[in-house]
């Protein structure tokens, strides 16, 4: 299937959902709101697309400027593989306060790919089944690749020197 | 206490545990390990000394370095091309081992990162005693490329014990091999490993 064909297949699935859908070299772009994510990708699931593999889920943080209240967008990288093509879906939350539903029941490798977007920058998914660290150590601060995140959330040897405080204490000079 | 020894149950001719002696270890005699002499104790070899058999058992240890690898990144291809036909690392004995319970010495080979911290202590603290372990790569020696980076523990000797640091990023197969020249000089020189004896 074409580029063309699939954005065309997009179109007739999500004509009421998508805010846009742009035709790009190699994959459909989709942005929609956030609260119909689920529905999205459920479409792209099971009509005309067939989109059964998740590629990845990932978001990008985008920190308040003077002109701007900043935002944090969602990326979900949809395949199909008997079809082969690849529809991207986007959507744009708050920074702080608001959470997208999962898609872990459509797509269960989204399990991990909604933990690690939750360690590394702080995005909450409703309804996961298990929404812990997963790169990170559980008693880590902070989401590191947030835009605002500093080095004093958490002091780099933080943990190194909390739990074997006589190594950190050899490698001093003299020690 | 040295398991390398060998069970005597059941074996006639061998010394009780009574008769083997136990000698103080003298001030700045090297690494205590042995404190039990057990070739001394074999009739008509009483005049062989701790030293002797100090020299002995490091001759030994020295020419089968069984390394536990940890494979962490990229410096783990150089590691396992240091094992692969054209360096052969098993010409000096040195075998890979996949469980820390056969291990000497555990060559960290890549970035730690904060969470695998608490697994790589798990498993130096699994080896037999004595254990070397050898940092291989830049980010295993300070962090590395990553020294600046949230996630990366900057150096393994935060957590545990480093005897050899193998300069490189990766190092080059030659360049381990180096290390455990280094690591079997410092045996062979009486030198105790950097893991404290318990």
């Amino acid at each position: 299937m074409t580029v063309q064909e699939a954005a065309a297949a997009v179109q007739s699935e999500l004509s009421d959902l998508a805010e846009s859908i742009e035709t790009r070299e190699r994959d459909v772009l989709v942005r929609c709101a956030a609260k119909d994510i689920p529905q999205v990708m459920a479409r792209l699931r099971d009509g005309a697309t067939s989109c059964d593999y998740l590629t990845f889920v990932t978001a990008a943080d985008y920190p308040p400027s003077e002109d701007s209240t900043g935002r944090m967008d969602l990326w979900y990288h949809l395949r199909s593989l008997s079809l082969r093509i690849e529809v991207l879906v986007t959507a744009s939350i708050a920074r702080d306060g608001e959470s997208v539903r999962t898609v872990s029941d459509l797509y269960p490798t989204a399990v991990w790919h909604e933990r690690e977007c939750y360690d590394l920058l702080g995005v909450v998914f409703a309804g996961h089944p298990d929404l812990t660290r997963i790169l990170l150590p559980d008693d880590w601060r902070g989401h590191p690749l947030r835009k605002d995140y500093t080095e004093d959330m958490n002091d780099l040897t933080y943990t190194t020197e909390k739990r074997w405080p006589e190594m950190s204490e050899a490698r001093k000079p003299g020690g | 206490m040295d398991n390398r020894v060998g069970p005597t149950e059941g074996c006639p001719d061998a010394p009780s545990d009574e008769r083997r002696v136990v000698t103080p270890e003298p001030a700045g005699a090297g690494y205590p390990y042995i404190r039990t002499s057990v070739i001394g104790s074999v009739p008509g070899l009483g005049g062989v000394t701790d030293a002797v058999e100090r020299w002995i058992f490091n001759q030994a240890r020295l020419r089968s370095l069984w390394p536990l690898t940890f494979g962490l990144a990229c410096c783990a291809i150089e590691m396992m091309a240091t094992w692969a036909s054209r360096f052969d690392m098993d010409r000096w004995g040195v075998m890979p081992r996949s469980t820390p319970r056969q291990a000497d010495v555990m060559i960290v080979a890549g970035t730690l990162t904060h969470k695998m911290a608490d697994r790589l202590r798990r498993l130096y603290d699994q080896m037999p005693d004595p254990k070397y372990v050898i940092s291989m790569g830049s980010c295993a020696n300070c962090g590395g490329p990553f020294l600046d980076g949230y996630h990366a523990v900057r150096g393994v000797d935060l957590v545990v014990p480093v005897d050899v640091y193998v300069p490189g990023c990766p190092p080059r197969p030659e360049a381990l091999i180096d290390g455990f020249m280094k690591l079997r000089e410092k045996i062979a020189k009486g030198e105790g490993p950097a893991s404290p004896v318990r």
